[in-house]
């Protein structure tokens, strides 16, 4: 029997295990041999690769913990740091400022809010946005920012969608010359959070009890649904966070004196929040920047049932959603996270 | 047409297969048909069906395949979920070139879900594992050149420290 059988196993094998690794396992298989390397490269170039948005999240240690030119990250499934250094840090060394992560793309600012880019911290590619009124404190409120994927935005152009000040906004990069950020939705409707899910835009706000969805085709976003949605005692405004897991679109929302969360999901027939008993084999991150869900089947190193969240004094918590209670530290081992961190899902 | 031999056939009907090394074996058609493969080509011969041979399976891969397939032979489950889950998991928990015979055997017979565990099964032996680690485990040569391997290390270093 060949000594490197496994290095021969077809390349479709190779693809399922590639899908259920995350992105550093995924830079580590394509180290181990040359058939492996090809596989792996030949994956991410076709087209059915999705960005791995459904795997662990890595948090990104933001502020003054990493000097020079060098970004931490903590691995929270691997209990271990990342620290990356590239030419792209020293050149943005002393105004990062970060606002948004998705899709393996940064959103940051200059510490004096006056320039934004969209950065990929793993591919080093940097683009320059325009600026916008509204975005000029955008770091002070609870707002964010979004790239849509490409089942979401016309080909080969990139979409990002922020909110800010109950604003919608979107920038399309690429195909128009003058492209600059345009302002939709409807009037007076303080928008609160935004999520891809199904290929569209989903827009909430919780002040109006409405969801509406934003198809992001054409040049520019049409709406294909506006819902009133009925409100729910114990939904608060503060602190929710909406987002896309397994096909259904979910809102958590912090316990009132907690720690704790309720989890509730869209039924979009009976047009209300339905709360979840059990999260099944989920693991939900949780920040104001950026929310990730993760399906324990695919990565059982996350846990099931589980929530990741970061509390307002920078400490990171795990809760167990099924038995209402938070993670012993004993359990899990849990780092001090310094101010302004996040989830980050690193994409090539 | 070649006669449907799913859903209204009896559950007790059983079909002959032949192994690579020309064992035969009888098994529920139900269990056999998990395979893609097989209930295809069950469709095409119909019922004058003697012995299907599967020339890329050997007899000790096979018996392992359809122990598997003959546990997930009714899509509802009259075991409770985990305990499905745990014969799963001890299911997938075999030496690495069995693993490997039975991964190849899931591809060829077309099993999804078998193919499914059985890759989550490999990812999860190369989850934080370094390259050394990963060829360790699965007996792999390092072949790249010394130029491209440290081409590779350079390119993300970050993710071998």
């Amino acid at each position: 029997m060949a000594v490197n059988y496994w290095s021969d196993l077809p390349k479709e094998v190779l693809e399922l295990v590639l899908k259920r690794l995350a992105f550093m396992d995924t830079v580590r298989f394509k180290a181990v041999c040359c058939s492996w390397n090809i596989a792996a490269q030949s994956y991410i170039a076709s087209p059915f690769y999705i960005p791995s948005c459904y795997s662990p999240p890595l948090l990104m240690l933001n502020g003054q913990q990493h000097p020079g030119s060098a970004l931490r990250f903590y691995s929270v499934t691997e209990n271990r740091y990342y620290e990356m250094k590239s030419p792209i840090f020293v050149e943005i060394q002393g105004y990062f400022h970060c606002l948004a992560s998705s899709q393996g793309w940064l959103m940051v600012s200059s510490r004096s809010l006056d320039s934004y880019s969209l950065l990929n911290p793993f591919s080093g590619v940097k683009i320059q946005l325009p600026r916008h009124r509204r975005l000029r404190t955008f770091h002070f409120l609870s707002q964010s920012a979004l790239l849509l994927s490409d089942q979401c935005s016309p080909s080969k152009s990139l979409c990002v969608v922020a909110v800010s000040h109950g604003t919608l906004l979107f920038y399309m990069h690429g195909g128009y010359k003058h492209a600059r950020w345009t302002e939709f939705g409807e009037k007076n409707r303080e928008y609160s959070h935004i999520t891809c899910h199904n290929g569209l835009l989903y827009a909430l706000s919780m002040h109006a009890c409405t969801l509406e969805a934003w198809n992001f085709r054409s040049n520019f976003p049409q709406k294909v649904l506006d819902l009133k949605y009925l409100r729910t005692m114990n939904l608060r405004n503060l602190r929710s966070y909406l987002m896309e897991s397994m096909g259904e679109l979910l809102l958590a929302s912090e316990i009132i004196g907690g720690p704790g969360f309720a989890v509730f999901k869209m039924d979009f027939g009976m047009k209300r929040w339905m709360l979840m008993e059990d999260l099944w084999d989920r693991a939900l991150f949780l920040c104001d920047k950026s929310c990730v869900s993760v399906s324990s089947r695919n990565f059982p190193e996350v846990g099931e049932n589980l929530i990741y969240y970061i509390t307002d004094l920078n400490r990171l918590r795990v809760y167990n959603y099924k038995e209402k209670k938070l993670v012993k530290k004993t359990q899990i081992k849990i780092p001090n996270v310094g101010n302004d961190s996040f989830w980050f899902v690193p994409s090539p | 047409m070649a006669s449907s031999t799913s859903g209204s056939s009896s559950s007790s009907k059983v079909v002959k297969i032949r192994s690579s090394d020309n064992e035969n074996f009888e098994v529920e058609e139900a269990a056999a048909a998990r395979s893609e493969t097989i209930k295809k080509l069950l469709e095409d011969v119909g019922d004058d069906a003697d012995v299907i041979p599967l020339p890329n399976v050997d007899a000790k891969t096979l018996v392992k395949v359809m122990e598997w397939c003959k546990k997930h032979m009714d899509d509802v489950d009259e075991l409770n979920k985990e305990e499905m889950k745990t014969w799963d998991a001890e299911f997938v928990d075999m030496d690495q070139s069995c693993l490997y015979n039975v991964l190849l055997a899931a591809n060829f017979l077309n099993i999804k879900e078998l193919l499914d565990q059985l890759t989550q099964k490999v990812a999860d032996m190369i989850k934080g594992k370094s390259p050394e680690e990963i060829r360790a485990t699965f007996n792999i040569k390092n072949d790249f050149t010394p130029e491209e391997e440290a081409e590779i290390r350079k390119q993300n270093a970050w993710a071998f420290e």
